[in-house]
């Protein structure tokens, strides 16, 4: 049985693609969800409230803030992902609780659950990637080229 | 839940994502100051495996030089007494030369 675990397989560039652009497509979705919000006429609370209001907020940020990680996901910037999914993540967390409060469990509450689970993963996936290149370059530095006394 | 509460829950999980976020941004811009950008997240992976590869490396040449110096320590000794055996040999030989030519 051939070992798998220290051969290196180069990711093909159809699959890089495919993921760039299917993680960009998520966050879109959410841009859309957002400006749905915006410019829909189906408000989750009673107009001219302090909720409402706010809600209008969330759906702006959700907006703004999808917009970048989406274009971050496409030209392949993760650490601009990486920024964005704290607040993303906030974001959406505060819009599902505020739709459970309005409608209960509906298809878009499920949705956006189901994508607030892969927007974690992806930032844990960002995380690790982060912390491994920092234990690399603080090695690089303290490990392997020391500095002389 | 009523209306206000999920707005009360829902402003906190906010104001916790920003300062989340505040805190991520400034790591990253620090990370970027100290070299780390893109290409090296992308390479953080085979890069880790390679760098522990050097270390074992590494290692492994340090307990072998460790070896090969105490080998040398123990000849040096060798040597050392080798030398103090001949020098007595010699110190012998010139006190029988001495007492030979003596009439």
């Amino acid at each position: 049985m051939i070992e798998h675990r220290h051969v290196y397989i180069s990711t093909p560039r159809w699959a890089k693609v495919a993921d760039r652009g299917l993680r960009a497509l998520s966050y879109y979705a959410l841009s859309f969800t957002g400006l749905h919000q915006l410019v829909g006429r189906h408000p989750l609370f009673e107009e001219n409230s302090f909720t409402a209001s706010w809600t209008g907020f969330l759906a702006l940020v959700l907006l703004a803030a999808s917009m970048v990680a989406g274009t971050a996901a496409l030209t392949g910037k993760a650490q601009v992902e990486y920024v964005s999914l704290p607040l993303l993540l906030g974001v959406v967390g505060a819009r599902l609780v505020l739709g459970l409060s309005a409608v209960g469990v509906s298809p878009v509450v499920a949705l956006m659950l189901a994508l607030w689970f892969l927007m974690a993963a992806r930032y844990v996936w960002i995380h690790v990637a982060v912390t491994r290149a920092r234990m690399i370059k603080r090695t690089a530095v303290t490990v392997l080229a020391p500095e002389e006394d | 839940m009523t209306p206000l509460a999920a707005t009360l829950a829902s402003i906190g999980g906010v104001v916790v994502s920003v300062i989340t976020a505040l805190a991520t941004l400034s790591k990253t811009l620090a990370d970027r100051r100290h070299g780390i950008g893109e290409h090296e997240l992308a390479t953080s992976r085979f890069g880790l495996e390679s760098m522990q590869a050097s270390i074992a490396v590494k290692d492994a040449i340090i307990v072998q030089l460790r070896e090969q110096l105490e080998e040398s320590r123990q000849e040096v000794r060798e040597l050392k007494v080798q030398i103090e055996d001949l020098q007595t040999e010699v110190e012998l030989l010139k006190e029988a030369s001495g007492r030979s030519a003596t009439p």
